[in-house]
């Protein structure tokens, strides 16, 4: 069973809470610590919520407010959220005064917003939201997971519409914590130079919300078709799925691929491997270059991919990438992570 | 036609013991796991006694076998898991669409603080060995691993109410028909952090807790891991599997009243059982035993009481709150008590609370204070609710035909 | 007593990260809680922090809370009363 999406708020390191972005062309980003374009989070929260909300609680708040709004929904029925590290800073904030104050005197407010799911509950107190509410955290498949469970409450008739959104934060402890662990790599990076293969990647960071309904409006985007995960399976297991899941969908191969190529040798490799397999070499795009890696980065190709299939269109800043085909009717967004896990979201075209 | 959810095995660990008999022996002897800590370096050692497994993490790599150094996360969720799946027929969960579910609400947080300690003296010190521990995620596929266990894999934190949602996505999972076979649960370990958290809060006793108690103090943290095995009716069928009870009613709502106080009427409560009896079809009459949430504080006590009498009247059925004896395990209590009650359907057990003598004023809900046995419990309500006003409610049967 | 009560408002405003609002503008007798400043219970354990980190006061029980947390001349007077 298909799914509409009929409303995104995306807040990455793109101008992306602002949709004439993608006319206007995303901006290539230098450096390896790629933080977001924030709006101004007082024109969207009061002054009397906002002073408690750390950074990532404001960007959620927004991207949810941004996709009820564009789907015309006043109070969504069901909140999902998918995020790997929750809420960094503050957990960052309660750890921190717990050494240095050695058990004592300890700030309340950053405990709190420390649990994964204060995302979540912060939106479902903006909203007055009583339904379903969960929060998924399985590191690179925690969007994903999300995404399943808005698809299977849509689908048992529990909800009409749910909001679900992937939303990870980078901090200056998580950027020099992960960059010690290796994940990040030690050169310069830029859009240009971002895919030569090497070890690492760039940190990214976004919060991408959908508001997804059975029901399709003249605001949708396009059509979540289906959302698997795989995980501890090899690359010829996933490419098997893959094809399962095409057929299932009467489609011999998606129109394109969005991949989550991140400039990482081995990483790519896998990727490389999945986009010949399934033949997509030559439809395939990449976008990490401009949000970077993080663990909910899906989200943001998830976000792409719908405002391609609603336009019929692949924005300019993309062209690199691929040889234009006239047909854009179905979508299919491949991430993996370490070869361990991997996910496919398939997409297509509203009237499809 | 959906299939019926069975419940066809369980594995738990906590203060009150290391699986299902030996915690049923701690209740019958009406002893409670709250302690003093053995094992958690905390500056509160002498002030809060804690629900703590009396393993350390040194014994526990030793008896799962795993190495010693991983996170108490870790070695909680393996054993748990470990022992949900054991009665199972051999490879049958490599042969099913199996998919694992687990929660946590601060994942290996045990080694993230110990690594801060070092970190934050010198940002280019601290083991990394024992930050990649962190997220919630870790523990999850460290076990699958081990288990052998592919396929779907996901983790869930939504604080208090976690791994009674890891039980209903499996159930919903199954009853899709995506999935034959789901291990759902979770874990959480003491951690200087969840401790000095609550603290910060108010709302942990210095003594012993005394859930709905009239004088309740707070409550008593504490850890464990535990895991259900889910199947399908179909599945249970053919592979000759024996059944505890069956999973028939479940619902998630949340409260949206404040960030870590549920509303004074208990609206998510509320509607969490409401819509767990409706889904199971079912009367207020026909509930035998609930199991509270039933932390010690005066916020979930009060509105979960509230929101019992809303439900039941003064007809309410036997009820207590098992986190007398086991302390609150955080992410891993909604499975904790999850396998409390389907045992309680299987064997006919009313669990008692360790200590009440006056009830909550205005509110007349008197909680058993003797375990009762052989007693006729065809179905067990289970409540477990979270910060962020996360609300769950699960419904265990007996088998219908 | 002034002092301490200017040195009580600016430190609220940090603690409590009361952005919108200049220390000054905050009332000796204004109430802190539900109307005047409208802070709530978080707030509060916020507060019962501000006390034992800059002024040494533990503040046992949470029930005396209302009290103490009135207004800012309540909390310079517990200060004056209770400092070590």
């Amino acid at each position: 069973m298909s799914v509409y999406i009929n409303g995104i708020g995306v807040i990455s390191p793109q101008q992306s809470f602002d949709k004439n972005v993608l006319q206007e062309g995303f901006i290539g980003k230098e450096g390896n610590k790629w933080l977001s374009v924030e709006p101004n989070y007082s024109q969207f929260i009061d002054g009397k919520q906002i002073r408690r909300m750390s950074r990532i609680i404001r960007m959620g708040i927004v991207a949810s407010l941004l996709a009820t709004r564009e789907a015309g929904i006043e109070k969504p029925e069901s909140i999902i959220v998918g995020t790997a590290f929750g809420c960094l800073e503050d957990t960052h904030s309660f750890l921190s005064k717990l050494v240095q104050y050695q058990e004592d005197m300890l700030s309340p407010t950053a405990f709190i917003h420390s649990t994964h799911n204060t995302i979540a509950a912060q939106i479902a107190l903006l909203f007055h939201c009583r339904g379903y509410n969960s929060t998924y955290v399985h590191r690179a498949l925690s969007f994903e997971s999300a995404l399943m469970d808005a698809m299977l409450l849509i689908e048992e008739n529990s909800a009409d519409d749910v909001l679900v959104g992937g939303i990870d934060e980078i901090t200056d402890a998580s950027f020099t914590i992960m960059k010690r662990i290796g994940f990040y790599k030690e050169s310069e990076v830029n859009a240009e130079n971002f895919y030569i293969p090497g070890k690492g990647s760039v940190a990214g960071e976004g919060s991408a919300f959908f508001s997804l309904s059975r029901i399709q409006t003249a605001s949708s985007y396009a059509k979540i078709a289906e959302v698997e995960s795989y995980s501890f399976m090899n690359g010829n297991e996933v490419v098997e799925k893959a094809k399962e899941l095409l057929l299932r969908h009467n489609i011999v191969q998606p129109d394109l691929l969005i991949s989550g190529h991140n400039g990482d040798g081995a990483n790519d490799k896998e990727n490389d491997f999945f986009a010949e397999a399934i033949n997509c070499k030559n439809r395939l795009l990449k976008y990490k270059h401009w949000c970077g890696e993080y663990a909910t980065a899906s989200a943001f190709a998830t976000w792409l991919g719908a405002e391609i299939l609603k336009h019929k269109t692949i924005p300019n800043c993309f062209s690199e990438f691929l040889n234009p085909d006239e047909r854009l009717n179905t979508i299919l967004i491949y991430n993996q992570h370490k070869g361990i896990h991997h996910s496919l979201i398939l997409l297509n075209h509203a009237e499809l | 036609m959906s299939s019926s959810v069975y419940v066809a095995g369980t594995g738990i660990i906590s203060a009150i013991g290391n699986n299902i008999s030996e915690s049923l022996n701690t209740f019958r002897n009406h002893q409670s796991g709250i302690a003093k800590t053995q094992y958690l370096e905390t500056r509160h050692r002498e002030t809060f006694p804690l629900g703590e497994v009396k393993f350390s993490n040194e014994e526990l790599a030793a008896i799962t076998g795993l190495k010693s150094g991983l996170s108490r996360t870790i070695l909680l969720s393996y054993y748990a898991a470990k022992q949900a799946i054991e009665s199972l027929p051999e490879n049958l969960i490599t042969t099913l669409r199996t998919g694992f579910i687990s929660a946590s609400s601060v994942g290996g947080m045990d080694k993230t603080e110990s690594f801060f300690e070092d970190f934050m003296k010198d940002e280019q010190s601290g083991d990394l060995r024992k930050v990649q521990h962190h997220d919630c995620g870790k523990h999850t596929d460290y076990v699958c691993e081990k288990l052998g266990i592919k396929g779907f894999i996901t983790t869930i934190s939504t604080a208090c109410s976690s791994s009674a949602n890891s039980i209903m996505l499996g159930a919903r999972l199954i009853k899709s028909g995506k999935l034959d076979l789901v291990i759902a649960g979770g874990v959480d370990p003491l951690t200087r952090f969840t401790l000095n958290g609550f603290n910060s809060l108010m709302i942990v006793d210095r003594n012993q807790c005394r859930p709905l108690d009239q004088s309740r103090q707070g409550l008593n943290l504490g850890e464990g891991a535990a895991y259900l095995v889910l199947v399908s009716n179909k599945i249970a069928t053919a592979y000759n599997l024996e059944p505890l009870c069956e999973l028939t009613g479940y619902c998630n709502t949340n409260d949206s009243h404040h960030q870590t106080a549920l509303s004074d009427e208990g609206n998510g409560p509320y509607l969490a059982m409401s819509g767990a009896l409706k889904m199971s079809v079912l009367n207020t009459s026909d509930i035998n035993y609930i199991n509270m949430h039933g932390t010690g504080t005066q916020n979930n006590d009060s509105a979960e009481g509230k929101a019992l009498v809303r439900i039941f009247g003064q007809t309410y059925p036997p009820l207590s709150s098992t986190k007398s004896f086991t302390g609150h395990t955080l992410g891993a209590s909604g499975a904790i008590e999850a396998a409390f009650s389907a045992v309680a359907v299987q064997k006919g057990i009313i669990y008692p609370n360790f200590s009440f003598t006056e009830a909550m004023h205005g509110l007349s809900v008197y909680p058993q204070v003797k375990m009762l046995e052989n007693q006729e419990i065809n179905h067990v309500l289970s409540n477990s609710f979270g910060f962020g006003g996360n609300c769950t409610s699960l419904i265990f049967s007996k088998i219908r035909a | 007593m002034t002092e301490l009560k200017e040195n009580l408002k600016r430190q609220i405003v940090e603690q409590l990260n009361l952005k919108d609002i200049k220390p000054e503008d905050i009332g000796d007798d204004q109430p802190l809680f539900v109307e005047g400043l409208g802070l709530d219970s978080i707030d509060a354990l916020e507060l019962i922090v501000l006390l034992q980190q800059h002024y040494g006061i533990r503040l046992a029980r949470a029930e005396d809370g209302p009290a103490v947390f009135r207004s800012v001349n309540s909390m310079a007077e517990y200060i004056q009363s209770n400092k070590q």
